[in-house]
């Protein structure tokens, strides 16, 4: 039997590692690495330069589309959980669309806002406020009511009594879809970048897929995984200061 | 009657609550009672558990309003909770995300007190509850104890006219027991002798700081003792002849026990 040719559709190690330079395709050009569009040749400089860049994008976009869907998605919870009735009538469709595939969304948004930076963020912040907002109503329906009725003997009006101890109460509960919410926001932005951007690790990945490159997409997923576990753990620490005082 | 006498502290008038059931079930939780506390005075309610103890002071704090009867405070008709009316709860309600100082501050903070005030209130009680270095931890650093202590300062800081408290020391051990009443009575007496509504389940816990035992059982307050024992209360006052005639008349109406 002669010896196999052709491209390895599930590389080795070598392969996935090796991959690394064709990330040169993906700089434009500068910093002292030419683009490989113009004739250049591919150089690891450029291909660090290409990764760094994708992975800057994404994580930007992840960050901002976290940041803005943590305070809409929280924020609209704790305004609408504070009518017990609103709490009460929204909780089923919150869980409903919470269910909702993300990924078939990805067309409506394209529709609403293109393929523009705007469509990625507002769909970062789409999928992670919508998870947000269902565990927030649900984090503040469960806070055990002597809370309030103790703060209320102490002289607290409804409003401080919502703001300064029903919801504090609730931040123990919402810590678990916070840090939930940022792999939400990950897979959020790398697949809003798959089907429309032209850069980030997203577009990466696409356009790797297309050219059955499944080194290039191994080598990814990894530098995905690596950012995600990162910014995982920021988040988790940065909880765990929020609440230090917690049991 | 003379009507520029004081109202006393709590009042009463033929109060009846009854629950419904998930079931449908009707509960009289409260019957037809009428009850009258003088201010500065303290009352220890005892009873069997299940009994409407609890759901009476539900009902002097405003957290439950009565099916039929009324409900004053000096005076005033209760319609919810105010802070006239501190209450000290069983379960642990400190708020945890709030520093020990910070807890006791809350209900200043909430009538709008000015800060230098505050803070000189806030450190008074803490030295009083003995917890002056604790002011800066966080309610999960301290012991079950300790907890309560901060939780009776919280309350009696904000001075209000009543306090009600539901088995503040339940879980707690003898030695801390004896430790907190202390603490309670020295600060209900620098606060002028409030009226104290106080549930427990402990007759000797009543004989100590109680100036009247009343015995709830089935929705109705069955006994009504007053404890004429001088203050303070030793141990030899609470297991002396005086005392065991109203342990044993208060213990009498809890109901016979079936044991042979």
């Amino acid at each position: 039997m002669g010896e196999a040719v052709g491209y390895k559709r599930v590389p080795g190690i070598e392969d996935v590692f090796g991959s690394f330079i064709s990330y040169a395709g993906f700089w434009q050009g500068g910093l002292g690495a030419e683009s490989t569009r113009t004739g250049a040749e591919s150089t690891y400089w450029g291909a660090t330069l290409g990764l760094a860049h994708n992975t800057l994008i994404t994580l930007v976009r992840t960050a901002i589309g976290y940041s803005i869907g943590v305070v809409a998605g929280v924020g609209l919870g704790f305004l609408i959980a504070w009518s017990r009735i609103a709490r009460d009538v929204l909780t089923f469709p919150a869980h409903f669309a919470r269910m909702m595939p993300l990924l078939a969304m990805i067309p409506l948004f394209a529709l609403w806002f293109g393929n523009s930076e705007l469509g990625v963020l507002t769909f970062i912040v789409f999928a992670v406020g919508i998870l947000l907002f269902a565990i927030t109503i649900n984090a503040i329906g469960n806070v055990p009511s002597r809370y309030a009725q103790y703060a209320q003997s102490l002289g607290a009006d409804p409003l401080r009594t919502y703001a300064k101890v029903v919801f504090p109460a609730s931040i123990p509960q919402l810590r678990g879809g916070l840090l939930l919410a940022v792999a939400f926001a990950w897979s959020a932005a790398l697949a809003a970048e798959f089907l429309g951007q032209q850069v980030g690790l997203g577009h990466v990945l696409q356009n790797a897929l297309y050219y059955a490159s499944t080194d290039v997409v191994a080598l990814t997923g990894l530098v995905v995984i690596v950012f995600a576990a990162i910014t995982y753990l920021a988040a988790n620490k940065g909880l765990s200061w929020v609440t230090r005082w917690s049991e | 009657m003379n009507k520029d006498a004081e109202p006393p502290a709590i009042e009463l008038r033929s109060v009846t609550k009854t629950f419904v059931l998930e079931s449908g079930e009707r509960v009289v939780a409260v019957r037809d009672t009428s009850l009258t506390v003088a201010r500065g005075e303290f009352v220890c309610v005892v009873g069997p558990s299940g009994h409407g103890k609890s759901t009476l002071l539900n009902l002097m704090a405003g957290f439950i309003k009565p099916t039929s009867g009324e409900i004053l405070v000096n005076g005033k008709p209760v319609e919810g909770p105010g802070p006239d009316r501190g209450v000290v709860f069983q379960q642990d309600t400190l708020f945890l995300w709030r520093r020990v100082a910070d807890n006791i501050s809350f209900g200043l903070e909430a009538r709008r007190v000015p800060k230098e005030e505050r803070k000189a209130t806030v450190e008074r009680y803490l030295k009083t509850v003995g917890l002056e270095d604790f002011g800066g931890a966080w309610p999960r650093q301290l012991s079950g104890g300790m907890r309560r202590r901060v939780a009776i300062a919280a309350v009696f800081a904000n001075e209000p006219d009543v306090f009600l408290m539901d088995e503040p020391f339940v879980g707690l051990d003898y030695l801390r027991r004896a430790q907190l009443h202390k603490v309670l009575l020295d600060l209900w007496e620098e606060g002028g002798h409030r009226a104290v509504f106080m549930i427990t389940h402990d007759v000797d816990e009543a004989l100590v700081l109680g100036d009247r035992i009343l015995v709830v059982k089935e929705g109705r307050i069955v006994e009504d003792v007053e404890v004429a024992l001088p203050r303070p209360r030793s141990t030899y006052m609470i297991t002396g002849e005086e005392a065991s005639i109203i342990r044993r008349d208060v213990v009498l109406h809890f109901g016979e026990l079936d044991i042979a």
